[in-house]
């Protein structure tokens, strides 16, 4: 599954050249200058980079006073070009709208993630609207990690993540009940309910999902199969069929996984490569919902208790069986150590594990927690414990445990591994959904390499998205077949509900009619991208409310008009100058 | 001689010291936090403090120095956020390709230079050699990083002769030994088109400075002495004048090892090439500070180290040096 988004797809280029500088001020030092000037530039070179920091763009910005009669201005703040081109473009295009709306719009350009996202958090004087995405991780596919934190009133606080400040009743009591809720069938209703009351209340504007371009190699392998996230999943390695005697599938990825360890593990490639040689309870489904796996089953067996059930018969590569006890050990390290990072905070909802016998375990929960069956379910490995026991006995930090050679019960045995080149698996038989083919990944520096290793079928499908620029050379390959994944990544305006007439409904609605979705698809995106929904994408089928659709034609269609109107009829009014001033008295 | 070695060693520490202090601060002021990039977005807060601890990076600036500078001097740069190892061996597992492709690369181009630029001292200012010395200045020119994306596009994708990327084929058994590593056919091929293109990068600066050398010697007196003898132009050039310029030449491999360095980490990364370059350019863009550092200063050590090396035995080679008589 892809994890970065349209994030850092033109920092190669850029990183290369920073290498580069670092070189220059090393051969200037080395090539006989004195240590004094190496020290000097050191500190130039600082001083300049200081300057894209973002902290100095971050002040100013007009102080919209609630009084009324005032001038309405914002200050929208997005990741600078060179970061994030598409949500740069997008936030441009609306800054046009609200500008011919009459609002005094300042654009501020912040060049790098951290400073964005500090300022978001901490510092909301400093804007009023900014454009924050959730890209795609698997543990994304589940609502709640897409909605509580950033809707939620108790992360309105300095430094949480619900940035603009929303605070409702209602949202609160649905993000709850959705939460609580561990009947699949219960929860639905909640999160869809949800997507209705969020696009009401316009807290943000939602922007857009991207949508994915990925390959394959057609005349070698079939039975590929599309998930929200692209075409190498699970289901595809276990189903795939190969069509000629070539039996190895190779995938590729524009950087190597970070480790063998599964606990040092945060980003993809590495999130889906290395847990093909481990299972999990369940997996991630076609449409996004979790499936059993190496459970047989779930149930819920009180508010706070889930009793697991595991398919019998299983074992680890090393032909020791796969038991209850396993998984428990496996859970409970996880917990205490909060390893892998990424996944920590889905862990402490869980308050213990219980062995009830060799197949059967119990969950307990702090609270009744349905996110966990994607969060922890589908994305904690099992681990066997007769070899992660000694790990831990030698290891103070068991990410560090370096795992030279992978043992798992997985439906992929662990072969070879070369950084930065490739992995190499073979298909384990022994195993309760037996693939039909070995699969190998393979790392490359840069997406042009990944994409001449696909014309020149050294690779079978790519695991990152290509650029739409690759799209005409990719369908000049004949033995490319092009296909397009939705992204369940979420990219959206979020309105600082602090700042007056922010905090007024009628100027949200208003706002709602000021994006111009068509623009922003058909000229940023270059069609491959669809209008932002209430943060779950059409793709997640599993949750997402098809009712929305229509909410978004009549209440969120691109109307500066409609938008006027509304204004109006909320007492606002614009003076000579066409400036947009918020209702008198 | 003792005294001059002495100095030379001090000012190589001073210098190696003013680098590690330089990365350091040089990779904290720019801006990007390595927790972000190690999870690709935003993280909660309490997530983030967890990582931050993990990595020592919660201490103080001048703690988390004083930590850099005693453990650096032991060879010891910390774990790598990325990999979580010791971001050492996350280098030095990458030193054989890089060595492999460096090496290769480097006494072809040398071997070259001193072929092509005695030939033009040979052939000076004819026709012929004023177009071969502008088409040195040509390939001095070209961006390495431009050599190599045409090299691949017309040999790898369009005549489909030479592997584009990586030291192995896809699929490639290389088994624990040095045999299977290190040669076989497929890594010659996979070796032919970087090799080339850092070749090409590598060898019009020697050429150039080389062949400026030999005409400055050229035109003494003893060239007149030896023209006067019957020596043949080629014999006097080869014989003599190449000898005599190769001193001065020798001085600069310093300066040299230090512009190849740069050329290396383009081409390990337009050909995906799995070495050191390539790791740190990775690291760069990851925030992974221990990795880079040790890369920095990994750099900084050989290129000081080839400095100072060659600074002592040119001493020995031209005793004039030491005394003064020579500003070498």
């Amino acid at each position: 599954m892809v994890q970065r988004s349209a994030q850092g797809r033109r920092q190669p280029a850029a990183v290369v050249a920073l290498v580069l500088l670092v070189l220059a001020l090393l051969a200037a030092s080395c090539s006989g200058a004195g240590p004094d000037d190496v020290d000097q530039d050191g500190v130039d070179g600082a001083a300049a980079d200081d300057g894209e920091d973002g902290d100095g763009e971050a002040e100013g910005g007009g102080e919209p006073g609630g009084d009324p009669g005032a001038p309405v201005s914002a200050t929208l703040m997005a990741l600078a070009p060179s970061f994030d081109p598409l949500r740069h473009a997008a936030t441009l295009q609306l800054a046009r709208s609200w500008r011919e709306l009459g609002i005094e719009v300042e654009v501020q350009s912040v060049e790098e993630l951290a400073s964005f996202f500090d300022t978001l958090r901490n510092d909301p004087d400093a804007w009023t609207a900014a454009a924050p995405g959730l890209v795609s991780r698997p543990d994304r596919l589940d609502p709640d990690p897409l909605t509580y934190p950033t809707f939620h009133s108790s992360e309105a606080g300095e430094g949480g993540s619900n940035y603009g400040a929303f605070v409702d009743d209602e949202v609160d009591r649905l993000l709850e009940e959705q939460r609580a809720a561990l009947e699949p069938d219960e929860r639905r209703e909640h999160v869809h309910e949800l997507q209705e009351v969020l696009l009401e209340r316009v807290p943000v504007l939602p922007l857009f999902h991207l949508t994915g371009i990925y390959a394959y190699n057609q005349e070698r392998f079939s039975g590929i199969v599309e998930t929200p996230g692209g075409i190498v999943n699970i289901w595809t390695l276990t189903e795939a069929e190969p069509l000629t005697d070539r039996e190895t599938f190779a995938a590729a990825y524009e950087s190597d996984v970070e480790s063998l360890n599964p606990l040092a593990i945060n980003l993809d490639p590495g999130m889906t490569v290395i847990r093909l040689l481990y299972d999990t309870l369940a997996r991630i489904g076609r449409d996004g919902e979790p499936v059993p796996w190496a459970a047989e089953s779930w149930e819920a067996t009180g508010p706070t208790t889930v009793e697991v059930t595991l398919r019998s018969g299983m074992t680890f590569h090393d032909g020791q069986p796969v038991t209850a006890g396993d998984v428990k050990f496996s859970l409970d390290l996880m917990r205490e150590n909060e390893l892998p990072a990424v996944m920590a905070p889905h862990f402490q909802p869980i308050s213990g594990v219980e062995v009830l016998d060799d197949t059967r375990l119990e969950v307990e929960l702090t609270q009744p927690y349905a996110p966990m069956f994607v969060t922890v379910f589908s994305q904690a490995p099992i681990l066997p414990e007769h070899i992660w026991s000694d790990v831990v006995a030698e290891h103070d930090d068991p990410a560090e445990f370096p795992n030279d050679e992978p043992v798992g019960s997985g439906p992929f045995r662990f072969v070879s591994y070369e950084r930065d080149t490739e992995l190499q698996t073979e298909r384990n038989p022994d195993h309760f959904s037996e693939p039909g083919i070995d699969f190998t990944f393979r790392a490359y520096a840069s997406g042009d390499a990944l994409f001449n290793a696909m014309r020149l079928e050294e690779v079978d499908a790519n695991m990152f998205r290509f650029l739409p620029a690759l799209v005409d050379a990719a369908e000049e390959a004949e033995h490319l077949e092009l296909v397009q994944v939705a992204d369940y990544g979420a990219f959206y305006i979020v309105l600082n509900l602090r700042e007056p007439p922010f905090d007024d409904l009628a100027f949200r609605r208003a706002l709602a009619h000021t994006v111009p979705y068509e623009q922003i698809v058909e000229n940023v995106l270059q069609g491959y991208g669809l209008p932002g929904r209430a943060m779950i994408a059409p793709i997640n089928e599993a949750w997402y409310n098809p009712a929305v659709d229509d909410i978004l034609e009549s209440q969120y269609d691109f109307d500066l008009e409609e938008a006027r109107s509304i204004l109006e009829e909320a007492g606002y009014s614009w003076d000579d100058d066409g400036q947009l001033r918020q209702p008198e008295g | 001689m003792g005294r001059y070695i002495a100095r030379r060693l001090i000012q190589a520490l001073v210098t190696l010291f003013a680098v590690m202090t330089a990365t350091f601060f040089l990779f904290r002021v720019l801006p990007g936090d390595p927790t972000l990039a190690l999870v690709g977005g935003d993280l909660p807060a309490s997530a983030a403090a967890a990582m931050r601890e993990r990595f020592g990076l919660d201490e103080p600036m001048v703690v988390q120095y004083w930590t850099y500078l005693v453990n650096a001097v032991m060879g010891d740069f910390g774990m790598s956020f990325w990999h979580t190892r010791p971001a050492r061996d996350v280098l030095l597992e990458r030193l054989g390709p890089t060595l492999l492709l460096g090496g290769t690369s480097f006494v072809l181009a040398y071997s070259a230079s001193v072929l092509v630029a005695s030939t033009m001292v040979l052939y000076h200012d004819r026709p012929a050699e004023r177009l071969l010395r502008r088409a040195v200045l040509v390939l001095r020119s070209l961006p390495v990083f431009w050599t190599g994306v045409i090299l691949i596009i017309v040999f790898s994708v369009q005549l489909q002769w030479l592997p584009h990327a990586g030291m192995y084929s896809a699929g490639t058994d290389l088994g624990g030994s040095f045999a299977s590593r290190y040669l076989s056919l497929d890594l010659l091929a996979h070796m032919v088109l970087p090799v080339t293109a850092y070749s090409v990068y590598l060898l019009g600066l020697p050429t150039l400075v080389l062949r400026t050398t030999m005409l400055g010697e050229y035109g003494r007196d003893y060239v007149g002495l030896l023209r006067a003898k019957g020596l043949a132009p080629k014999r006097v050039v080869f014989a003599h004048v190449l000898r005599n310029s190769l001193l001065p030449f020798f001085t600069l491999a310093g300066l040299f090892v230090g512009l190849a360095v740069a050329g290396q980490i383009a081409i390990e990364y337009v050909f995906s090439w799995p070495g050191m370059g390539r790791a740190l350019v990775s690291a760069v863009s990851r925030r992974d500070y221990p990795v880079a550092q040790a890369g920095f200063v990994f750099i900084a050590v050989t290129v000081v180290f080839v400095n100072a090396v060659v600074d002592v035995l040119y001493s020995f080679m031209d005793p004039r040096v030491k005394t003064g008589e020579v500003n070498a």
